[in-house]
């Protein structure tokens, strides 16, 4: 059976992330009037790659991009 | 452990940024694409895959990425974050002003900077709100009341401004006569 890559997302989140609460369920980034809700799962995804690469630089782990686009 | 603690997740909206597109040679939507803390592409997953498939891409990507400890700021900011959380599920307003001034000071923007910026606020405006309490009990004249809640605040909200005015009241009824004291 084939299944959608958010399906997947959301899958790997359980296998990597069981301790994801509620309390750090991040709320939708709504970048120009977007909402990505039901691309973000239960992901605490970052909007934008240099947000991103801010972050990466920060903390010194590799990044996870999942481009895609609301069509 | 979490995945946000393996890798930092990234949504890129393809319709406003093509850079994923054109560097990394992604040309549908969604593609998943891995890369180091550098930017080099340590594995991908393009389109739609069943689940083990993505699954075993995200673990060779975990493979290929090594397991590089948290850099100490974002390790720090991290315990401090806990500790904000803790502090403020116990309502203990000493360790939430602990954690969230070494949140601000790290200065990292980001959810936990914000956190920490809401709970000072909240902080001071409970040390205000008691600050006028005690005042309430001085000007009645219940001075033990007032001290014993002025000793309160400067204790617990340290660093605060309701704490330094709490103090300089203190000082004040430190230098008056001891009731029944005076002629």
């Amino acid at each position: 059976m084939r299944i959608s890559t958010l399906t997947a997302l959301a899958l790997a989140a359980a296998a990597f992330a069981p301790a994801v609460s509620a309390q750090e369920k991040p709320s939708a980034p709504k970048a120009a009037g977007k909402d990505w809700t039901d691309h973000m799962g239960d992901i605490p995804f970052i909007l934008g790659r240099q947000a991103g690469l801010k972050e990466a630089e920060f903390t010194g782990r590799p990044i996870f991009y999942f481009y895609t686009a609301t069509w | 452990m979490k995945l946000a603690q393996k890798f930092v997740p990234v949504l890129v909206d393809g319709d406003e940024d093509k850079s994923i597109g054109t560097e990394y040679g992604a040309r549908g939507y969604p593609t998943t694409v891995f890369t180091d803390a550098k930017g080099k592409e340590i594995g991908r997953v393009g389109g739609y895959v069943p689940t083990p498939d993505f699954l075993s891409g995200l673990k060779n990507a975990l493979k290929k990425a090594g397991n590089a400890p948290l850099k100490k700021a974002a390790k720090d900011l991290e315990e401090a974050s806990a500790a904000l959380a803790k502090a403020r599920e116990k309502s203990d307003w000493k360790a939430t002003l602990k954690a969230a001034g070494t949140i601000l000071k790290i200065n990292h923007e980001g959810a936990a900077l914000e956190a920490a910026r809401k709970a000072k606020e909240e902080a001071a405006a409970e040390a205000a709100k008691r600050l006028e309490a005690a005042k309430g009990m001085k000007a009645e004249g219940k001075v033990p009341e007032a001290r014993a809640t002025l000793s309160k605040i400067a204790s617990e909200f340290e660093g605060t401004d309701p704490a330094s005015e709490a103090k300089a009241i203190l000082k004040e009824l430190d230098a008056m006569p001891p009731e029944g004291g005076g002629k």
